[in-house]
């Protein structure tokens, strides 16, 4: 009986319906999936030796990944890192120019973004944004066990993205080193970065 | 009738208003399962609302595969998570409120549905988070564990018991009332 009331239908003002596709209709359109890349060693090689004309170039999302690697590789050393006691993160980076060389085709519509978060204790740490939906489980970042430091890339199309860390399923936080958004009552604590072209 | 699929395509083609086509199909069933799980109704309309706009900005990474149903629904379990997170406070739903999720026409013993009423909240209000979840998923919406995985995240013998336990916190909660 219990469950038969639980089961009960509920009797939903259709003002609120009439709201919500209002706000649909102010919406900007639907945005397109982002582009996961995962930076792979042998990949990252295997481009190495396209760029310098080993083997034909081609301009599919791996090659762009290996050269995300690449140019991930080169450029991490010169970010700035910011110390917030037990997570800590270097700034979303946005990583343009080594993509251009190999896939000048889609150069104008997506950047590469790095996201890095160093949280030593967490046992799962995931990057959610408006990119996915807030989906928290969709873009898990990949830790590096050396120094407890957790990261992702992303082909992001220019613009403002919010985005937050998820970390072990449940502790939203912001990026420690990157724009806070304005607070919002119902949105976790995000952070904004805005690519350019 | 048209396939959720079909609706999402004609919507990604640039036909906003058949958005409204899944609204009309999932909005009142998602405020009942978030009144659960939030526990007022003012919390649950809002996170219904928050997630079809997130569901519409996200709406180019849903994958056939998957019902849209579940999809929706993974997006308004995480939604409530974070409104509980942040403290939002279970009220009781009586007796105020408790009309409002109940139908008009199934009022035959109003005494007794809510007494009913009182002791189906305050029991859902004992549960852990997990546990509500796990049962309301389960018991009330009907999805299979491996549907509840996809949703929640969870391992399925985790989800097992969950329900199980739920169950058992829920006939010791409403002891006497045998109504689970």
């Amino acid at each position: 009986m219990l469950i038969t009331e639980l089961r009960a239908p509920v009797a939903v003002d259709p003002a609120s319906k009439c709201r919500l596709m209002d706000l649909i209709r102010e919406a900007s359109a639907p945005a397109a999936p982002p582009v996961r890349l995962v930076p792979n060693r042998s990949r990252a090689l295997a481009a190495i030796r396209r760029m310098r004309g080993d083997a034909p170039r081609t301009s599919s999302a791996s090659t762009l990944a290996t050269a995300a690697g690449i140019a991930l590789v080169m450029l991490v050393g010169l970010q700035d890192r910011v110390d917030t006691g037990a997570v800590r993160s270097r700034r979303a980076v946005v990583i343009g120019d080594s993509v251009a060389s190999v896939a000048s085709a889609i150069r104008d519509t997506l950047r590469i973004v790095q996201f890095m978060l160093t949280a030593p204790a967490a046992s799962r740490v995931a990057l959610a944004g408006d990119f996915n939906g807030w989906d928290p489980r969709e873009i898990e970042m990949a830790r590096d066990s050396r120094d407890g430091r957790w990261a992702v890339t992303l082909a992001l199309a220019p613009g403002r993205h919010s985005y937050a860390y998820v970390v072990d399923d449940t502790q939203w936080v912001r990026d420690p080193a990157g724009m806070a958004a304005e607070p919002n009552d119902l949105a976790p604590p995000r952070s904004v970065i805005v690519v350019t072209r | 009738m048209e396939s959720d699929a079909a609706v999402v395509k004609r919507v990604l083609n640039g036909e906003v208003e058949a958005f409204s086509i899944l609204v009309e199909r999932y909005f009142d069933h998602y405020v009942r399962f978030a009144v659960h799980l939030v526990g007022n109704r003012e919390d649950a309309e809002e996170v219904v609302q928050d997630t079809f706009l997130r569901a519409y900005r996200a709406l180019g990474r849903y994958e056939e595969r998957e019902r849209f149903g579940a999809w929706l629904l993974r997006i308004l379990v995480n939604r409530a998570r974070t409104v509980s997170a942040m403290g939002r406070r279970r009220e009781k739903l009586f007796p105020d409120q408790a009309d409002a999720v109940l139908p008009e026409t199934a009022q035959a013993h109003p005494e007794e549905r809510a007494a009913l009423r009182e002791e189906m909240a305050r029991a859902l209000d004992q549960l852990g988070r997990d546990q509500r979840e796990a049962f309301l998923l389960h018991y009330v919406e009907g999805l299979s564990y491996e549907e509840i995985a996809a949703v929640t995240g969870s391992g399925i013998s985790a989800l097992k018991m969950r329900v199980k336990r739920s169950c058992e916190r829920l006939r010791e909660i409403l002891q006497g009332v045998n109504r689970v």
